[in-house]
């Protein structure tokens, strides 16, 4: 998998919400084999100008996969605004969704055992919408980051006739970061 | 007839948590300095949800000229449990997409109903449909038909295109061995392999 023109495949992260958004646990699967190197952004830097070698298409390519999972009691509704909050994650990234791109996700919650089943009727818990807003912002966040942990994770791959897919250089990555004030400490 | 025991059987199966045991000994993003916003969970990974289980193969093999058929191999399985892997609940779920050229087997019912009932899986492209067999396969062998009795499954199974770097047309992503066959009873029928009798609510006690 090549995610913005680097070796991709799955990453991984998750937010745990402070007590007062209900101290509920949210997270996020990506399989990564998506994105243009040159649109990549990284903690809001354009790392993909910074890294301008070994690029593959120089274009969006691939598409990308998203698993949302969290405890938080959602309803079906509230899950599909969350599915759809996914797609901001991969802007902070940079993409833009290209044409050649399959960008699809599914959020769901494991609140709720048992409302599947046939028989009486069922007591369900979900929270108000007007209290999903750091839940949004979670979802956000953690796709944002799982794309990232995706190349950080990924090792340099040669795979069909030699093609050769570059591994996120860790250095140059930090380099790109500090050069613009964005390293942590 | 091929049962489920594919080369994905270690990620419809296996308990490990490999994202988070492998985010142990290699760096993450956040241990290289990116400064994300927000709190993650112990392990900053979708397993941090109590309860998700995920299972992931990778299949690497060969080196050189593509021989289709033959590889090289890139490619992988990824199976992730909402509730476990033995659980038979379902969970409340969505699903969107922001640019359709791909695939999610599964979504219709999905949101028509509002559930998502057994895995996630993910895996190449061309590799889809063997996956989502193996799924109905494998819940036939370890779940429990419904509650009229009938065997039914729409298994939610979501590609990427691994072309540039697998063998992808090669199919790599299949039976690992044939189980041995099976001796039907006397008055059952051998159909495609399998021991069946005539009706499909019989088929629970197969």
């Amino acid at each position: 998998m090549i995610c913005n023109e680097f070796k991709g495949g799955i990453g991984t992260s998750s937010r745990v919400l402070d007590s007062k958004a209900g101290g509920y646990t949210l997270g996020v699967l990506v399989q990564c084999n998506y994105g243009s190197r040159e649109q990549l952004r990284i903690a809001g830097v354009n790392v993909g100008r910074e890294i301008p070698e070994h690029t593959v298409w120089q274009k969006d390519v691939g598409s990308i996969i998203v698993v949302l999972a969290t405890d938080a009691p959602l309803i079906p509704t509230q899950l599909k605004r969350i599915a759809k909050k996914i797609s901001l994650g991969l802007g902070r990234d940079g993409s833009y969704s290209g044409d050649g791109s399959g960008d699809i996700f599914i959020a769901f919650s494991t609140a709720n055992p048992g409302a599947v089943g046939t028989r009486g009727l069922h007591q369900l818990t979900m929270l108000p919408n007007d209290s999903l807003d750091p839940i949004f912002l979670a979802t956000v966040q953690s796709t944002e980051e799982a794309v990232v942990n995706a190349m950080v994770a990924a090792e340099t791959m040669t795979g069909i006739d030699n093609h050769i897919v570059i591994a996120l250089p860790h250095d140059r990555l930090r380099e790109a970061l500090k050069k613009h004030n964005r390293l942590a400490p | 007839m091929f049962l489920p025991q594919l080369r994905l059987t270690a990620a419809l199966i296996t308990l490990t948590l490999a994202i988070t045991s492998s985010a142990q000994t290699k760096p993450r993003a956040r241990d290289l300095g990116v400064p994300f916003d927000g709190t993650p969970g112990a392990n900053n990974a979708i397993t941090d949800v109590k309860g998700v289980e995920v299972g992931h193969t990778t299949l690497i093999s060969g080196e050189g000229k593509l021989q289709i058929g033959k590889g090289p191999v890139r490619t992988g399985v990824t199976a992730i449990h909402p509730r476990g892997k033995a659980s038979n609940d379902a969970v409340f779920a969505a699903w969107f997409t922001l640019n359709g050229n791909g695939e999610m087997t599964g979504t219709t019912w999905v949101d028509d109903s509002g559930f998502l009932n057994g895995p996630v899986m993910i895996t190449n492209t061309h590799s889809v449909g063997v996956v989502r067999d193996a799924v109905i396969a494998w819940k036939v062998k370890h779940g429990t038909p419904d509650m009229e009795g009938y065997w039914w499954s729409l298994p939610v199974v979501a590609e990427t295109w691994d072309g540039y770097l697998n063998d992808i047309n090669g199919f790599h992503v299949k039976p690992r061995r044939r189980l041995p066959r099976t001796r039907c009873r006397p008055h059952w029928t051998r159909g495609r392999g399998q021991c069946r009798r005539r009706y499909r609510h019989d088929l629970q006690r197969v």
